[in-house]
């Protein structure tokens, strides 16, 4: 059972989030799902700095935001294992290894699951 | 500055989440963005320059090149090329003169501040420095052209939604959807796109030699002045990197060195790294919120000088995120605890405040119903009523120590000591304020309220005394 209200300091994340969100509803019909996928990415990296990096909120949110699938914690586990840091998403290493995760390739410009233009550790 | 009816045929209308949003009956579509009402003696159409476009933006600031011919900036942050002598514009170079202008002359790291600014980077100080002497002029002429471009307020509030537009933009170069014929080919031609401050929250995949779109087409010939101009703004473009994994490069940051009390001795005792004093001294002055992402920090602040006391964008990011936890550190845990105070504790605090106790909950509630005291506590009537009836049975007994002692049942680090028969006195001396901690957090909710109801700390701990001496006796039968 996820408590419908958030946990105290939701406030301090509330206006970044407030804008993923916009952004999210922004996304038009034709939008491919690479645009969705980034902006999960990106949001779930803030709020991953906001509290491995950074330790500014609480476990109590963070858990909340997992529950609320406001973020990706799936996703988050992988950044932190090594060589895993960037990932750009999680179907990029499930099943066949993908393009983007081999470091310094040029022969690509965006991989075919998510648009991710390399995200090895090295790069 | 703005009017704030809407244009004929436009309705407001308000989402199921509370979000508003705009319908134009006549072309039924609908949007989030207002739509600005068109001053009623001037025709929509009559100067192509000022032309309202919800794709491109409207025009915000000019920057002269060679003669007659000037670069506009959109609120957007798309460029174009006009004529002052013939009114004309048109996206792509009009002639040779002005496309070498452009790629050698023009100051680039000016260009990129002005396009973040008209893209709705906000200004506080206008200091002394070349950058900030030009755009004071371009602020003139934005004034003037305030008056016609009335959707500044909301462009300016929201980066997220130009950013996505001028993605959208950028990813459309293809040619499919846009209805002019190519109209952003100029982003080709000139190296410098907006992917630079003004779209930060999406460009978060994009690594810095990659500063266009790669759908554009004509990318070759582009190839070397990307390089060239790759150098000059590095500092500002490499914003779009991906984050650097921070302990790899902090090695340089001696943390033992930090003095934990004063942010002021923090920032001083960071030398490792040049210019980081400098920087974190203008994140502290500029009032940075330290829980906003980089990017859109980074907009805030490209115009102060401090910002460039560092010359590598990643170090700029890894020297915020270091400052953000440090101020998080030093500020944090009393900031917290103090404004958030939990909604029982306040319910409590103005049930005693109140001048007579009622034995009934109607009766209270009939009273105090539209108090803010009464609705900080924010759960179901019937919740409430149990928890005022607790608090009334227990501000209206005498003997505090016994009820306490019913407390300490719920706390389960006490539990787990009398379990293990371990000297309770110890424990609660030396464990007092994780207890209070433990019970005031909310193991149990029942009886918090009279944890917190009764103030004296002496009571709370008697209590908590007898209360596991009594379990322990209940235990040894």
């Amino acid at each position: 059972m996820v408590a419908r209200k958030p946990p105290a300091d939701y406030v301090k994340v509330q206006p970044t989030l407030d804008a993923f969100a916009k952004k999210l509803k922004d996304l038009s019909r034709d939008d491919s799902l690479w645009e969705v996928l980034k902006i999960n990415h990106q949001r779930s990296r803030y709020i991953y700095e906001m509290y491995y990096k950074k330790k500014l909120i609480s476990k109590e949110l963070y858990s909340w935001l997992g529950k609320k699938k406001v973020i990706d914690i799936n996703l988050i586990a992988k950044w932190r294992k090594q060589g895993y840091e960037n990932l750009c998403c999680l179907k990029c290493i499930s099943e066949k290894t993908c393009i983007c995760r081999v470091p310094h390739q040029n022969d690509f410009k965006q991989c075919v699951n998510c648009g991710c233009k390399g995200c090895a550790s090295s790069d | 500055m703005s009017d704030q009816r809407l244009p004929p045929f436009w309705s407001s209308h308000q989402a199921q989440d509370g979000q508003v949003y705009f319908y134009n009956e006549q072309t039924q579509t609908s949007t989030y963005d207002r739509p600005v009402l068109e001053v009623a003696n001037r025709k929509p159409k009559i100067k192509k320059m000022r032309r309202k476009s919800p794709l491109y933006g409207t025009p915000k600031f000019t920057m002269p090149l060679t003669e007659p011919w000037v670069l506009v900036i959109t609120t957007t942050g798309n460029r174009f090329f006009h004529n002052t002598s013939t009114k004309q514009s048109t996206w792509t170079y009009p002639n040779k003169e002005v496309e070498s202008f452009t790629r050698e002359k023009m100051i680039v790291d000016e260009f990129l501040v002005l396009i973040a600014k008209a893209r709705g980077l906000k200004l506080e100080k206008e200091e002394e420095e070349d950058e900030d002497e030009e755009s004071e002029e371009e602020q003139g002429e934005e004034d003037r052209k305030d008056r016609e471009a009335q959707d500044d307020s909301d462009v300016q509030n929201d980066f997220a939604a130009d950013e996505i537009q001028n993605s959208d933009i950028l990813s459309d170069q293809a040619g499919s959807t846009v209805g002019t014929s190519e109209p952003l080919r100029l982003s080709g031609q000139i190296p410098l796109t907006s992917t630079t401050p003004s779209r930060p929250l999406i460009s978060g995949y994009d690594s810095s030699s990659d500063e266009e779109d790669p759908h554009e087409a004509p990318k070759q010939s582009s190839d070397e002045n990307r390089a060239s101009v790759e150098s000059e703004s590095s500092a500002v473009e490499s914003m779009t990197d991906l984050p650097t994994d921070e302990s790899g490069s902090e090695g340089g940051l001696n943390l033992s060195d930090l003095e934990s009390d004063e942010s002021v001795s923090a920032e001083d005792s960071e030398t490792n790294k040049p210019g980081w004093t400098e920087f974190m001294a203008m994140l502290s002055s500029e009032g940075v919120d330290r829980f906003a992402p980089w990017e859109l920090v980074a907009e805030q602040l490209i115009e102060s000088p401090g910002f460039y006391a560092i010359a590598d964008n990643r170090g700029r990011k890894a020297c915020f995120d270091y400052w953000a936890t440090e101020m998080g550190k030093n500020i944090a845990e009393d900031e917290t605890e103090s404004t958030f105070e939990s909604p029982l504790a306040s319910f409590v605090k103005f049930v005693k405040g109140s001048p007579k106790l009622f034995t009934y909950y109607a009766e209270f509630k009939r009273k105090f119903r539209t108090d803010p005291g009464f609705k900080a506590l924010d759960i179901p009537d019937r919740e409430r009523e149990s928890q005022y009836r607790d608090l009334v049975k227990f501000l209206k007994s005498t003997d505090k120590t016994t009820v306490l002692a019913t407390i300490v049942a719920g706390s389960s680090v006490v539990k787990a000591a009398v379990k293990r028969h371990e000297d309770v006195n110890l424990l609660i001396q030396g464990n007092y304020d994780e207890i209070v901690r433990d019970l005031n957090i909310g193991e149990f909710l029942d009886n918090r309220v009279e944890f917190i109801a009764c103030d004296d700390i002496g009571v709370k701990q008697a209590g908590l005394v007898n209360g596991i001496n009594e379990i322990v006796e209940v235990l040894k039968t």
